[in-house]
């Protein structure tokens, strides 16, 4: 088992997953930059990082194509680049059809903007995609990955054999009349005219015959599809790679990471990390308000006032000390559960945004005391 | 923008479809909206969209499948899968499970709707759209309130727009029609709202921001209220404020440990402040504030304390 600073130190690819809200995009930011300060030439793959990270980082203009961020303070190189998510189909197809003539002649086919926009896992792939691509240039030692949110963090890891299965599903093939189907020795049980009329029922005829004629256009393209997602699997299963768990210490952590790391595990992956982040500052309560109200008196407060805010104030400590001894014990559970497997760290809450590099930096410190100094 | 739901239930719409970025407690506002009219006697559906499954928990029973199932009084409650959708859907416009099996269940057939972009999410919506419309054994409505939970963002506008793409891509055929009558439905201010919910931070804010406007400006919804979830109050005026800061320079101990967690309260409160300034600033009156509840697992008690916010006018 490596600690998360030798992951950091060795890995040539982290992949972090959590849901929506945990702080994954701050987190890849600063694994990457941790790795940048020791030396290594890393790359943080990001997602829309949030307008302040971004310009902290220095990344305002951040596109799809890798920006080196000027920092003397690295003895590494540090460089980010952001996914874009919106039309994560049209960089899949510039790649696989070159010539902008044909390309055009496919866009302007009036399934393919529904179609790019909004095929299940496109976004998945594309990100798995260009993983695959910035991680074996040479360019870099480290690619930290930002995944896009998911319900399931598996959804990234299934992407490119769904679309695959999809686009090169031996049924629609045989439904277009090709000859795969018959080759692949399908039995459908029913008759082809059968299937045709009842789902042209659903989707009418004409809708039928002109999406399984772009399918079969869209499949014909995808031929070198099959070499690339099997190279990325491999790449994400490979020894290189590391999966980091995010989560934020809620009720239903424990439940989460154990679906979120055995999805990734039967999957062949390997979770090798779980950073439990946005944890409350443990908060010590007085045993009275007598020291409390002196303090504040002394700050200029009357006699009375001094009096009314420490009681005020102890009352919402005593709140706040709730909410970390809650934090508290959901991290112990956790520990208990995966600190023999995982490298388990915590990362306290902060009362703002992380914004800054500053404040960037303050979590790398509590993160990795030795090497962030 | 129309005003907020009055208190009668009269003319209300009776679909509300609530949606907003992963994690910010959608789900909770969602039986926390059901809670509130099911408590005043309107029958309630809440349908749970492609959603992780936490109202079994919450009342203290298994998990809510495909079935609907009733919770509490007036409350019923289910998940819709888009499995289960396509088989209810297609059997009702086959009229035969058997023909049903024996063509979409048929391996090679299911791997080839899978690709149909957009039918099981129609299918889904279909459902939904099918318990707005149904009548009860009176000829009355049976669900006086259907609150769709609705996938995050992501896919929840990818779901919204289903119905808008297929209407316009095709001419005939079921699913145009269906699409249709949803659309009909989805437009109609007097019929359904579509509920955001928000937490007081930067990236969920502006993406709140930028979803309400496509939801109104490209897809022509109507909007309803914004939740904002998790707010913090700063108990600190800038006196005190000053005194606390003061205090802490020189505070020791457990003292300066209550000194501190009031500045970060202070300073947390300030941030979503900011936050909340912009949302008044794009939402006016359409915005609901829930506070932020000193529990880490919600109980049914916790939300119906949410609940009972929803009805409260706004503090100025």
């Amino acid at each position: 088992m490596q600690t998360l600073e030798q992951l950091v130190g060795s890995a040539r690819i982290l992949v972090c997953v959590g849901r929506g809200g945990v702080g994954k995009t701050t987190m890849s930011a600063l694994l990457a930059r941790q790795a940048a300060a020791s030396g290594r030439r890393a790359l943080v793959l990001t997602i829309d990082p949030a307008r302040r990270l971004a310009d902290a980082l220095g990344i305002a203009a951040l596109t799809d194509e890798p920006v080196r961020l000027a920092d003397p303070t690295l003895s590494g190189e540090m460089w980010a680049a952001m996914l874009k998510t919106d039309e994560p189909f049209a960089a899949i197809l510039r790649r696989r059809m070159p010539d902008p003539a044909e390309r055009a002649s496919l866009e302007a086919n009036r399934f393919y903007r529904f179609f790019a926009t909004s095929l299940a896992g496109a976004h998945e792939l594309a990100a798995a995609e260009r993983l695959h691509d910035l991680a074996t240039c040479g360019r870099y030692d480290l690619v930290v990955l930002d995944t896009p949110p998911a319900l399931h963090a598996s959804d990234f890891l299934d992407a490119p054999k769904r679309f695959h299965d999809a686009l090169d599903s031996a049924a629609f093939h045989w439904l277009t009349g090709g000859k795969s189907g018959g080759r692949r020795g399908i039995r459908i049980g029913v008759g082809l005219g059968l299937v045709q009329k009842t789902l042209s029922r659903f989707t009418g005829a004409e809708f039928l015959s002109e999406l399984t004629e772009f399918l079969s256009q869209m499949s014909a393209l995808m031929e070198g599809f099959k070499t690339r997602a099997a190279e990325t699997t491999a790449l994400i299963r490979s020894e290189e790679a590391h999966f980091v768990l995010i989560t934020a210490p809620a009720s239903d952590a424990p439940q989460s990471v154990s679906e979120s790391a055995e999805a990734m595990q039967s999957r062949g992956c390997r979770v090798s990390a779980l950073i439990v982040n946005r944890m409350m500052p443990p908060v010590a309560l007085p045993a009275d308000t007598r020291a409390l109200t002196a303090l504040l008196q002394e700050a200029g407060l009357s006699n009375k006032a001094a009096g009314a805010l420490s009681e005020r104030l102890r009352d919402s400590a005593a709140e706040a000390s709730r909410f970390a001894e809650s934090d508290e014990a959901m991290l112990r559970q956790l520990e208990q559960r995966w600190a023999s497997t995982l490298a388990v760290e915590a990362v306290r809450a902060f009362p703002q945004e992380v914004s800054s590099l500053a404040a960037l930096d303050a979590i790398r410190a509590a993160l990795f005391p030795e090497r962030a100094r | 923008m129309r005003d907020a739901p009055n208190k009668t239930g009269v003319g209300e719409p009776r679909f509300l479809l609530v949606t907003g970025k992963g994690g910010v407690g959608k789900s909770t506002v969602a039986l926390a909206l059901a809670r509130q009219a099911s408590r005043r006697g309107r029958r309630v559906l809440l349908m749970q969209l492609h959603t992780q499954d936490r109202l079994g928990q919450l009342f203290g029973r298994s998990e809510v499948g495909t079935e609907i199932v009733e919770l509490a009084p007036c409350l019923s409650a289910v998940s819709v899968t888009a499995q289960e959708a396509m088989q209810e859907y297609g059997t009702m416009i086959l009229r035969s499970k058997l023909l049903y099996r024996a063509v979409f269940e048929n391996q090679t057939v299911s791997r080839f709707l899978k690709v149909i972009p957009g039918l099981p999410e129609l299918l889904m919506l279909g459902k939904a759209y099918h318990h707005e419309r149904e009548l009860g054994t009176n000829g009355r409505h049976r669900w006086d309130l259907i609150i769709v939970d609705a996938p995050a963002t992501g896919h929840g506008l990818y779901l919204l727009r289903i119905p808008i793409v297929i209407t316009s891509a095709l001419r005939v055929g079921h699913m145009v029609d269906e699409a249709k009558n949803m659309l009909a439905l989805l437009r109609n201010p007097d019929r359904c709202r579509i509920e955001l919910v928000t937490l007081p931070e930067e990236m969920p804010v502006s993406e709140t921001i930028e979803l309400a406007t496509t939801l109104t400006d490209e897809l022509e919804l109507p909007l309803g209220r914004i939740f904002v979830n998790q707010l913090v109050a700063s108990d600190l005026t800038e006196p005190e404020r000053v005194a606390v800061v003061s205090a802490e320079r020189t505070a020791v101990g457990a003292e300066r440990s209550v000194l501190g967690a009031a500045l970060f309260r202070h300073e947390r409160a300030t941030a979503q402040h900011r936050q909340i300034e912009e949302l008044e600033r794009r939402f006016g009156n359409q915005l609901r504030r829930f506070p932020r509840l000193p529990v880490q697992a919600l109980t049914l008690a916790d939300v119906d304390r949410l609940a009972d916010l929803i009805d409260l006018p706004e503090q100025p």
